[in-house]
């Protein structure tokens, strides 16, 4: 009898420490899962910024060119080229594709300011100063929600790949974000702004 | 009794090796991270302020912080950014300071790198919408001939009395214009070249004087201590004993100044009490001048 009981209280400390175990280890999963989706969110909402800012952007541009356009009068492949990269800027889906538009953008701006540099006339003009203050700002802007996006992606990125979150990441599906915002070579040579 | 006597000559070096380092920080101090926590809506830390000019905009500053218009305007003024990107800079000095309540984010830094003739505006993201670049952008190039003359004052009384008035008319309060139909000079002579303030003189003669006796004393130092100019200090070179002998004697006991100091006169409703917890998307303008 005693003897008897004795094994039914070993087997039900086994069976207690097991369910705890398996308490634990699903405490830390459901853990682990919930903030790896609140830090997908952040990641969402910090490219939802950046994109906001590109868009800005692109809608500056119809301005910009009319603006160039009136004080150059010269037919020049610039404008076709400004026009082919916004509007493969405003046809690209999801962060990849709108960096990589953002780049030819980038540089067809470049290369649209380069062109003004002819026209003393333009470049002291109200108007055109104006519009080089909104595009620089929307630059600054752009730089800074990439570098919180950027931010985000990196603190995503490290929570899912520590142990043993990458553990539950891979059963969650949650996946390495790859889709880092670098900034443009461009952005640090063409369309400094200067009076 | 050789070693003994070397000691304080490697204590004394590293005595000055521990100065040039703290010296050499504090120049180099010019990084976001390093600036210290602004007291005051205007933080001078390029000395090209006059005290009457920072007066003057503290009060204005404050009339809009402390009312209904709700907004945090500062001030900075550095040597260099060392190459730093000027709106990156003042784009991090923005969120360091924290510029606005939290939430309306209605905070604008106006900011100048004196050496490297940078200005920069920035606005915070609940102003953006009565502060575009454009605008802003135009403000800065105002104070350009003013920047140009190397009239601070001037500069930075223009560009924040600008941005002021757009606030306060947006918020429909009405500034103390006694405060603001400031003495404004016309636009300076370009061509006048003005001479280093007095206070920059005294201070940089001041220090170059201080530098030459940390470099010079180790060598006349032992020389007076050997001839026994300090000995009613206690300091004597020939016998190693008693060098630390007489010290606490020289504390002099003047100076105790009390509290009667500044209370001065009224306390205009509320100074800089910190930034609010604001944030900046990067808005604004700047350029060079």
């Amino acid at each position: 009898m005693n003897h008897m009981s004795k094994g039914l209280w070993i087997a039900l400390g086994v069976v207690g420490v097991l369910v705890l175990c398996v308490l634990m280890v699903f405490g830390s999963y459901i853990g682990a899962r919930n903030q790896m989706v609140a830090k997908d969110q952040a990641v969402k909402s910090k490219w939802s910024e950046v994109d906001v800012q590109l868009e800005r952007r692109a809608d500056l541009i119809p301005n910009l060119v009319e603006t160039v356009k009136g004080f150059t009068k010269e037919e020049s492949t610039v404008f076709g080229d400004i026009a082919n990269a916004r509007a493969g800027m405003l046809n690209a889906h999801g962060p990849a594709d709108k960096i990589a538009a953002n780049g030819k953008l980038d540089s067809a701006i470049g290369r649209l300011l380069l062109l003004t540099e002819n026209y003393p006339q333009l470049r002291s003009s109200d108007q055109f100063m104006r519009l080089q203050d909104e595009l620089s700002g929307t630059e600054n802007r752009i730089s800074v929600a990439r570098k919180r996006y950027n931010d985000a992606i990196q603190e995503y990125n490290t929570f899912i790949l520590q142990f043993p979150n990458n553990i539950w990441a891979g059963m969650a599906g949650f996946k390495e974000n790859t889709a880092y915002f670098a900034a443009p070579e461009s952005a640090r040579t063409a369309p400094a702004v200067k009076f | 009794m050789r070693a003994f006597r070397r000691v304080p000559f490697a204590v004394y070096w590293l005595f000055v090796a521990v100065c040039v380092a703290v010296f050499s920080i504090a120049a180099l101090a010019e990084r976001v991270e390093d600036l210290p926590k602004p007291t005051d809506y205007v933080s001078d830390y390029a000395h090209v302020l006059s005290p009457e000019a920072i007066a003057r905009l503290d009060k204005i500053c404050a009339q809009l912080d402390h009312s209904k218009a709700n907004a945090q305007i500062a001030v900075v003024t550095i040597h260099t950014l060392n190459g730093d990107d000027p709106a990156d800079f003042a784009t991090r000095l923005f969120t360091k300071m924290k510029l606005g309540k939290k939430g309306s984010d209605r905070g604008v830094l106006v900011f100048l790198a004196v050496d490297d003739h940078k200005r920069q505006i920035r606005v915070g993201y609940g102003l953006e919408g009565i502060l575009p670049d454009g605008k802003v952008g135009d403000i800065g190039r105002d104070m350009v001939p003013y920047l140009r003359a190397n009239d601070f004052d001037g500069a930075v009384t223009l560009g924040v009395s600008e941005v002021a008035h757009v606030i306060a008319a947006d918020a429909n309060v009405t500034l103390d214009e006694e405060e603001l139909q400031l003495q404004m000079p016309p636009p300076p002579d370009l061509t006048e070249d003005k001479p280093w303030p007095l206070g920059v003189k005294i201070a940089a003669i001041f220090m170059s004087t201080f530098i030459l006796l940390i470099v010079i004393s180790p060598f006349i130092l032992p020389l007076l201590i050997r001839r026994g100019y300090f000995k009613r200090w206690g300091w004597t070179m020939s016998s190693g004993s008693g060098r630390r002998g007489g010290s606490g004697g020289g504390d002099s006991g003047g100076g105790d100044s009390g509290g009667d100091g500044d209370s001065g006169g009224g306390d205009s409703g509320g100074g800089f009490d910190g930034g609010g917890g604001g944030d900046t998307g990067g808005g604004g303008a700047g350029g060079d001048w």
